[in-house]
């Protein structure tokens, strides 16, 4: 395995992190195409619940209930 | 090792692997990751025949089995007795 | 095919039992937006789905699907395993008990057994994949309403993992509807005579 993979890598370390969709129609669903970087090491993978860093999101409303504008 | 860090490993790279594999069904030409997800399959391969030469059967179809025949051993994954707590200072 | 890895995809390790919170993550056994029906309905739509990289997508997504039913049915039998009656009345898991007793049984939080009715297979390939994309949505949000619901880390932990699986899943899943996109629209240029439309 690749030593010199970082066990954290900055999501900044891999920029753009999706390729441009080209040709945009509408009525039409579309999910950037991921570019893969930096991966997590196995370890760190599963305790994470993804290998790749931009997709890793640990950012919800963890208290106090709904969200009320 | 012990059997639940051999166990953890293997988790590991399983988890990595499969991860890595639904990448590369939308990705199928980066050849970098074929070799980060090849490197990882032969690792794994070893672990895992270290674990069941030692522990007993992890898959029902590649594993042998001593006498008697090991693969309705306890304790099966949902069991207690077959986890553990993800343990920080090996990440 | 399938065969079977002796091993959770993600440790679980529960010390404290709790009924109540048992009856709640049930639902992501066999509720609407729950892991069986996510296998089932992935597994069904590939026999007719467009592109290599889709099918293997719908294919080995469906297959961690059955990973993550395992985890969740293991989540709720270490939540209820040993209980006494008291604790069972307690906790107010009787209506459950009298139906299952102390075992995992497929249906929601509202006591609805496991349906069909709430997924869909209908075999127009963009259609799947949208379909696919709001049931990754609908079980992250499942999984955080969840994860409010109790302050147990055994608990937590393991339910973090689902619901970011959730979140790759639905990534995987909008790359196989562009990759579906585009073959289809090629597939109208080039044989225009069997389009539906210009």
């Amino acid at each position: 395995m690749n030593e010199t993979i970082p066990a954290t890598p900055a999501a900044g370390d891999c920029v753009p992190l999706e390729t441009p969709i080209e040709d945009v129609k509408l009525a039409r669903a579309y999910v950037p195409v991921q570019v893969r970087c930096a991966v997590f090491t196995p370890a760190v993978s599963l305790t994470k619940g993804t290998a790749f860093p931009p997709l890793w999101n640990d950012c919800f409303l963890r208290t106090g209930g709904v969200i009320d504008d | 090792m012990t059997e639940q860090e051999l166990l953890q490993k293997i988790m590991e790279l399983d988890f990595y692997i499969i991860d890595l594999h639904l990448y590369l069904n939308t990705h199928p030409e980066d050849a970098d990751a074929i070799g980060m997800y090849n490197d990882a399959v032969l690792q794994n391969r070893d672990l895992r025949a270290e674990y069941t030469q030692k522990y007993g059967m992890l898959t029902s179809n590649h594993c042998v089995s001593a006498v008697p025949w090991q693969w309705i051993d306890s304790p099966w994954p949902w069991q207690k007795a077959a986890n553990f707590e993800l343990r920080e200072e090996n990440v | 095919m399938w065969m079977y890895d002796k091993k959770l995809e993600y440790p679980i390790l529960i010390k404290n039992p709790n009924p109540a919170l048992a009856k709640l993550i049930v639902t992501q056994y066999g509720g609407p937006d729950g892991e069986l029906g996510a296998a089932v309905r992935y597994l069904s739509q590939r026999f007719s789905m467009l592109t290599p990289q889709a099918r293997a997508t719908l294919n080995d997504i469906g297959t961690e699907e059955l990973g993550h039913l395992e985890m969740v049915g293991t989540i709720v039998r270490q939540l209820i395993e040993g209980l006494s009656d008291r604790e069972i009345e307690e906790g107010g898991f009787a209506p459950y008990y009298v139906d299952h007793g102390l075992a995992v049984y497929p249906m929601s939080a509202g006591g609805v057994p496991f349906s069909a009715a709430t997924l869909q297979s209908l075999g127009d390939p963009i259609t799947d994949l949208t379909e696919n994309m709001a049931a990754e949505q609908k079980a992250r949000s499942t999984y955080e309403y969840l994860i409010r619901m109790t302050d147990d880390p055994d608990v937590i932990g393991p339910l973090k993992f689902l619901r970011e699986r959730e979140i790759v899943h639905f990534q995987r899943f909008g790359e196989s509807l562009g990759i579906v996109q585009d073959y289809l629209d090629q597939k109208r240029v080039f044989a225009p005579q069997t389009a539906c439309e210009s």
